[in-house]
């Protein structure tokens, strides 16, 4: 049986006539709305501040690419007030093939997971003298041929800056929640530039906030400008010795262990030494003790990785009876080396040893004669101990008693 | 599982439901209709018999397709009228579902007291050209539905959905079980003015939900209570409540005003999230009346207002439009739509980070769905403008004897862009979908459907597609913001309705 179709008569009559409009509505809507354009990444700007108490007269930072056979400056500006803010650019398409090997930095979130792992290079940021005041960094060598002084760089292996060669294939390999992370991590732009930290987690990158440099000797900013990523590996070389003479004078709070019954016999020295760091030699003479320190101190570099250097020895002796091997400059026709290390005039090198108290005073009319002076009622500057002993807390510091120095020869 | 295998899997269980379907015609134990129902009203029940008119005329089934008049309206439905798509089976008022004459050729058993039916399917899915397993590569769907009447207007009901994604699994461990039971009270409260003041109670599957024309709620699976005060078609009142909506722990609460059978629309919106401001939205939705069937021009404003602090006000509107026909030269259907969407920046409910839409359940009927959504918009609402064309295409066209051409498309034209001059923020919302900026999507399911019983709607359908419903979760739902991916698929689809 055939069945009517309600509304079917209707269908008939009211054939879809409306198509064309639509089709026009469709056309005209999508007509009215134009694409917007695809956010480029951008160029990132990072201040700068000057390491303290760096000499220089004309100081500028630059900020620069460094490529084992080539150097790009891309920003030079002035530094005032020891502050300047650089602007962050890529570096030149030709240099690109030649950083090799190029970092791999893991982005990860709050939780640890790691979300993903991108290329990056890092530029240079540079705090350089411009001696010759014209305003462009003539890098010297092994860099270049001119003279103009580094002073300062980033600091390679903490804080750092980075790019990101390929900023869209970091964002398109995760999604969504990730790239939130990734706008958070990049300061909340699409830009290619990420501030790092250490060997895993990466920082955001805030452009307000100031960026210290860090200046070193010639070794640690050699290894920081032409490594991509130098590795120090922690104050892991120290050899820090205290000895003292078992003549010297007075009771120490090491007594006895930092007597060292060889200490006239053999001469004291570092058991390590570098032919990298240069030697300080100091002596400080005191009312009766003497006081004499080796020390070097630097970084050092082997390739990109580094190793922090502490070889530290003081010998404290009798300042009126030293043993022949001591090295420190004595008073004309008195003990000591005559040609041997200076007396330095402004160190404080027996107060670090918590030995204030036999200084002899600039004004003393003593003229350095071994009398273990008595400090302001037998009081070291340490502070009271129970037993008259000077008690600084430091575990491996020498204490004199001042009495005991009192008593001595 | 050896792909051969899967193939012999198919075919016998092919054979063996085709021959369990049979030609023997529907039972219509219930096929009587319930009083005061719609089919009850209409004695010229609107079923397309394949059999009439043209011998050269396909085989229409008229299961999935809406009633061509309905004054009851299902509380809810959100079966879209101008689509081509499947209408499955509501969970609530089964009796009065199964009494609708387009229903009648259902193997659907019961009586007045208890009701079952269900909608079995077996397919498979293969990726294109490399002949790679699918995740769906050889799944059986149960889609189960039982219902006592405990009293006149007293319902229980309850939607049994299993599927068996692969035998590749292991035994039994491939099958997921979605049940839903749903509590359903209606009655009439009085005669105010002489028409009829129904009230309408439903807990807990509500199913799908989708509020006013869609432009914050459509087609979101939830659970949770709604009811409705309908005095005649006039004026209705309605409360939903929702939980776990599109994110983990959120909730939706909805009150609303139906006007004119649903003509004027206005729905008051709070979406709690648990870790950022709560949303409160009003939205005002409204369709061109007098157009016909075969028309639609619909639209919905909403507005998100700062009701608690630091909450944002923003704005979003849709238009639809809509030409169907059903009834075309040679028994063809077609199908164009048209939508554009604008979302200001923040007018979804999370303002926070992005937390992407968990994905609904990866079942394969979910296929049957428009990938334009507003839980498409409200990945990257927090940063972006956003603003989209969509055109749907839905044909079906007879072929050879109950062949039919069949397809779906959609093509969605969608822009972002940053109101914020001086942030660049980038989300790739997938790896070929950067925003800010504007992306083109065309989403395909093409191919060949045969009803080979003339009486009876059993299908089997041989589809090419790209649109392949997210499975990542399978049954847990997994926030990956995408409902759908691209994917090359080839499928063979059985299915029957018993």
């Amino acid at each position: 049986m055939s069945r009517r179709i309600p509304g079917k008569h209707r269908a008939a009559s009211a054939r879809p006539r409306a198509l064309p409009l639509t089709l026009a509505l469709a056309l005209g809507a999508a007509g009215a709305c134009t694409a917007p354009e695809v956010t480029e990444p951008l160029n990132g700007t990072v201040e700068v501040v000057a390491p303290p108490e760096v000499p220089v007269t004309r100081p500028r930072a630059a900020m620069l690419w460094v490529a084992p056979a080539s150097v790009a400056v891309l920003d030079d500006v002035e530094m005032v007030d020891g502050q300047a803010t650089l602007t962050l650019r890529r570096p030149p398409f030709e240099m690109l093939e030649t950083f090799r090997p190029v970092e791999l930095i893991d982005f990860v979130a709050s939780d640890g997971f790691r979300f993903a792992t991108a290329e990056v290079i890092r530029p240079r940021l540079a705090m350089y003298d411009d001696l010759n005041g014209d305003g462009v960094f003539d890098l010297p060598p092994p860099y270049g041929d001119g003279s103009d002084t580094l002073l300062a760089l980033d600091r390679g292996t903490e804080d750092g800056v980075a790019w990101l060669p390929d900023l869209e294939a970091v964002f398109a390999q995760t999604y969504l929640t990730f790239n939130d992370m990734l706008n958070t991590l990049l300061g909340g732009q699409h830009s290619p530039w990420v501030r790092v930290s250490g060997p895993g987690p990466l920082l955001a990158f805030d452009p307000q906030r100031p960026y210290f440099l860090q200046s070193g000797d010639e070794a640690l900013l050699g290894a920081i400008m032409l490594c991509p990523r130098f590795e120090v590996q922690g104050i892991v070389k120290t050899d820090v010795k205290r000895l003292v003479d078992p003549q010297a004078p007075g009771r120490l709070k090491c007594d006895p262990d930092c007597r060292d019954p060889a200490f006239r016999a053999v001469p004291a020295e570092a058991t390590s030494t570098t032919d990298q760091l240069p030697v300080r030699e100091e002596c400080q003479r005191g009312r009766a003790l003497w006081a004499w320190r080796q020390r070097q101190e630097g970084v050092v570099c082997t390739g990109c990785v580094c190793e922090f250097i502490e070889y530290d020895v003081v010998a404290v002796t009798d300042a009126a009876d030293p043993p022949a091997w001591w090295p420190c400059q004595g008073p004309p026709g008195g003990p000591g080396d005559p040609a041997g290390v200076p007396e330095c005039e402004r160190c404080a090198l027996l107060c670090e040893l918590d030995l204030c108290d036999d200084v002899i005073p600039p004004d003393s009319a003593d003229g350095g004669v071994a009398d273990a002076g008595v400090s302001d009622g037998g009081v070291s500057d340490g502070g009271v101990s129970d037993a008259g002993v000077a008690d600084v807390g430091v575990s491996d510091a020498i204490v004199m008693d001042a009495a005991g120095a009192d008593a001595g020869p | 599982m050896h792909k051969a295998g899967v193939r012999q899997t198919l075919l016998t269980a092919a054979t063996a439901l085709l021959a369990l379907a049979g030609p023997s015609g529907p039972r219509a134990s219930h096929a009587e209709p319930v009083p005061g129902t719609a089919s009850a009203k209409n004695p010229d029940p609107a079923v397309t018999d394949p059999s009439d008119a043209d011998p050269l005329r396909p085989p229409v089934a008229a299961i999935f397709e809406p009633p061509p008049d309905d004054p009851q309206r299902a509380f809810l439905d959100p079966r879209d009228a101008f689509s081509l798509q499947d209408r499955k089976l509501l969970n609530r008022k089964l009796f009065d579902q199964l009494a609708r004459p387009e229903q009648a050729q259902r193997l659907a058993a019961g009586n007045d007291f208890a009701l079952a039916t269900a909608d079995l399917g077996i397919g498979t899915q293969v990726e294109y050209p490399s002949p790679q397993l699918a995740p769906f590569h050889g799944y059986i769907v149960l889609d189960a539905y039982a219902a006592v009447r405990v009293m006149d207007g007293v319902e229980v009901n309850l939607n049994l959905l299993t599927i068996n994604r692969s035998a590749s699994a292991g035994y039994r461990r491939g099958t997921d079980l979605f049940p839903g039971v749903a509590a359903h009270l209606e009655g009439e409260l009085g005669r105010p003015g002489g028409r009829s003041l129904r009230g309408e109670f439903l807990t807990t599957d509500l199913g799908d939900v989708t509020l006013g024309k869609g432009l914050l709620i459509e087609r979101v699976p939830l659970e949770g209570h709604a009811a409705r005060l309908r005095w005649g078609d006039v004026i209705e009142i309605n409360e939903v409540f929702g939980g776990e909506a599109l994110w983990l722990n959120d909730d939706v609460q909805t009150l609303g005003l139906r006007l004119f059978d649903g003509a004027l629309e206005v729905n008051a919106v709070t979406w709690l999230l648990n870790d950022v401001v709560r949303a409160d939205y009003l939205t005002l939705a409204a369709e061109m009346p007098g157009l016909g069937p075969h028309f639609r021009l619909a639209g919905e404003a909403g507005l998100r207002a700062a009701l608690s602090p630091s909450a944002p006000w923003a704005a979003a509107g849709m238009i639809r439009a809509d030409v169907i026909d059903r009834h075309a030269r040679h028994g063809g259907r077609w199908h164009l739509g048209y939508q554009f969407r604008a979302y200001q920046k923040d007018f979804g409910p999370r303002t926070g980070p992005l937390i992407p839409v968990q994905t609904l359940p990866a079942l394969p009927t979910r296929e049957d769905g428009y990938v334009t959504n507003p839980a498409l918009y409200f990945n990257v609402s927090p940063l972006f403008d956003q603003w989209s064309h969509t055109v749907m295409l839905e044909v079906r066209a007879p072929l050879w004897w109950r062949f039919e051409f069949w397809t779906e498309a959609e093509w969605v034209l969608r822009f972002a862009r940053d109101p914020n001059p001086d942030s660049s923020r980038v989300v790739y919302e997938r790896v070929d979908r950067r925003f800010p900026g504007w992306h083109a999507d065309t989403w395909l399911k093409t191919g060949i459907e045969l009803r080979p019983f003339a009486n009876l709607p059993h299908r089997a359908r041989f589809l090419f597609s790209n649109k392949h419903v997210a499975a990542f979760g399978y049954g847990v739902p997994q926030s990956t913001g995408d409902q759908f991916l691209h994917q090359k698929l080839i499928s063979l689809e059985l299915e029957v309705f018993l």
